[in-house]
């Protein structure tokens, strides 16, 4: 099971290390805040009360060792910066590092600095950024409401070529198909090969799936939970 | 290494010819195809750009997403000017 580290106790990395915590993850989290780390210590396998400008400390707890460390800090970009500088430094290519992002500035020297991949607020919530890192089938995932989640999910290998009448989706597992993402590949006019994107909306029964589509779906969030594991 | 017509790919024109090829396949739908041919040429010549570029492409294609990274990044640290390669990577690492 992949282990996760939180940097940053805001209300999104906070939202982020509980939903990992809830769906049964060892999150380590770090925040210089005493507060902040009593308030979250008992929900999560480990917390520390850290400083990450302190360079010794932060070296020292091998952050290596962890699949996925989300670096949650956007109130000090120096801090973020020096983190993700750090962190890439020790993880060596074993490690994803996932960094907020506050500007496009800062976002574009996170990337300058090899973090592997860049969020910015206002198009992340905590919820989807779990879904897409936990679940490598998931693309996208949005809230509805408490009970009803839009996810975009990579088309199940055992579905492909089959009809979504046949497949019987609707009965079987209780989501929708909404839309189907197409990719197909091109030429452009100078020889090279350039990917498209097409997107099928509502698509009808006897539309055939490709392995080159991601489904859109819509269902109750325990729905899309079996929906995701069907290969 | 063996071709579709089964004679050895080894000389660069072979190769050209063979790109050409999986490309063909990539477009026409044939994946399974394809990245046999370019795992072949890539198993052969692992610098051969042009094959690294269009796996990454397949990848890409048929939502393999972490392997199309790989692909890319292999790709752009042998040849760090190629602002194609460096295109998809940047639309793939977007989240």
């Amino acid at each position: 099971m992949p282990q996760f580290c939180v940097i940053g106790l805001g209300k999104f990395g906070t939202a982020v290390a509980l939903n990992l915590a809830r769906k049964g993850f060892d999150v380590l989290v770090i925040d210089k805040d005493e507060d902040k780390i009593r308030e979250i210590e008992d929900r999560v396998a480990q917390a520390i009360i850290l400083d990450v400008s302190n360079e010794k400390a932060l070296r020292s707890l091998k952050l290596s060792d962890f699949d996925y460390v989300i670096i949650a800090i956007t109130q000090d970009i120096e801090a973020s910066i020096f983190t993700a500088m750090i962190v890439k430094e020790d993880a060596r290519g074993k490690t994803t590092i996932i960094a907020k992002a506050a500007t496009e500035i800062h976002a574009s020297i996170l990337r300058k600095l090899g973090v592997d991949r860049v969020i910015f607020p206002e198009k992340e919530s905590a919820n989807r950024l779990v879904e897409k890192i936990t679940s490598p089938n998931i693309f996208d995932y949005i809230e509805l409401s408490r009970d009803y989640s839009i996810a975009e999910i990579k088309a199940p290998r055992s579905f492909v070529g089959k009809t979504i009448i046949s497949l019987n989706i609707r009965a079987k597992y209780g989501v929708y198909i909404i839309a189907i993402k197409r990719k197909e590949a091109t030429y452009t006019p100078d020889g090279q090969l350039e990917v498209n994107e097409k997107v099928i909306i509502i698509p009808p029964p006897d539309e055939e799936i490709q392995e080159t589509d991601t489904l859109i779906v819509i269902g109750t969030a325990d729905a899309i939970e079996r929906f995701k594991e069907v290969e | 290494m063996k071709g579709e017509n089964g004679n050895a790919i080894s000389s660069e024109m072979d190769k050209k010819e063979a790109i050409e090829m999986a490309k063909f396949y990539i477009v026409s739908g044939q994946y399974s195809r394809a990245k046999e041919l370019l795992h072949d040429i890539i198993s052969k010549d692992p610098d051969n750009t042009d094959a690294l570029f269009n796996l990454g492409i397949l990848y890409e294609l048929t939502n393999d997403l972490d392997r199309a990274i790989d692909m890319f990044r292999n790709l752009l640290e042998l040849d760090p000017e190629n602002r194609e390669a460096e295109r998809h990577l940047s639309k793939l690492l977007e989240m």
